[in-house]
């Protein structure tokens, strides 16, 4: 499933694929998957991304379909 | 920031593969793994079938040489491959350059002097050869040299630049 929240993110803080790889230490690749949903990241890289685009873990990787 | 992307570089230097890229080589080796014992089972096939052009040794080889293209052209594909100085196709060049001037200079050289044909011949009269020269035949050498050919098409093939929609 496509993570349209980190895309949003990314975008209101002007930042390319490129930009916010470099600030998590990860290749645009990588990104792309996430963002694709291709790619399931770790904790560890979830907070890095958190970190980066300053949103908690539930407002970039939490899916509403979970709250049942 | 300035300190973040200093640590990220720093970082990247010493494991350049990040956790994605990491478990997508992890899985093209497992698929390198598997696909020897189909080639060696062709192997076997042909060599039990008494095919009269088949070289067992130069087969195992080929098999050894194949597996690992393939492995190396799916990293490519999936981009969890980094070439050196950040270039695919100035990598794979220079590697295929260089294997061919070895290539053209072994055979000038005339070093491969008695075996002339694609194989190797480890054993001669029934005794096994102690040129190590041996191994580096002509046809394992055209076969690393279409590897890089291959991996470049692949990495040609591959658009890897620009953002995503």
């Amino acid at each position: 499933m496509k993570n349209l929240k980190l895309k949003a993110a990314r975008a209101a803080m002007d930042l390319s694929q490129q930009a916010l790889a470099d600030r998590v230490g990860v290749s645009r690749q990588t990104i792309v998957a996430i963002e694709k949903g291709d790619y399931n990241p770790t904790i560890n890289l979830c907070r890095q991304i958190c970190r980066a685009l300053g949103k908690t873990l539930d407002e970039l990787f939490w899916e509403e379909e979970y709250d049942d | 920031m300035t300190d973040e992307r200093n640590n990220n570089d720093r970082r990247r230097a010493a494991e350049p593969y990040d956790e994605r890229q990491k478990q997508i080589r992890t899985k093209c080796f497992a698929h390198a793994f598997f696909v020897m014992p189909v080639l060696l089972f062709c192997n076997i096939a042909l060599l039990d079938g008494g095919v009269p052009w088949f070289d067992p040794t130069f087969s195992w080889l080929a098999s050894v040489i194949l597996a690992v293209t393939l492995a190396a052209m799916e990293m490519i594909w999936r981009e969890a491959w980094i070439p050196p100085g950040g270039s695919y196709s100035a990598w794979w060049s220079v590697a295929s350059a260089v294997l061919l001037i070895i290539g053209l200079a072994a055979k000038v050289a005339d070093i491969f002097r008695n075996e002339v044909r694609w194989g190797i011949a480890p054993v001669e009269n029934g005794i096994l050869a102690s040129d190590w020269l041996y191994i580096l035949t002509l046809g394992c050498m055209a076969l690393i040299e279409l590897g890089y050919l291959l991996r470049l098409l692949v990495s040609r093939l591959k658009d890897s630049n620009g953002e995503e929609p």
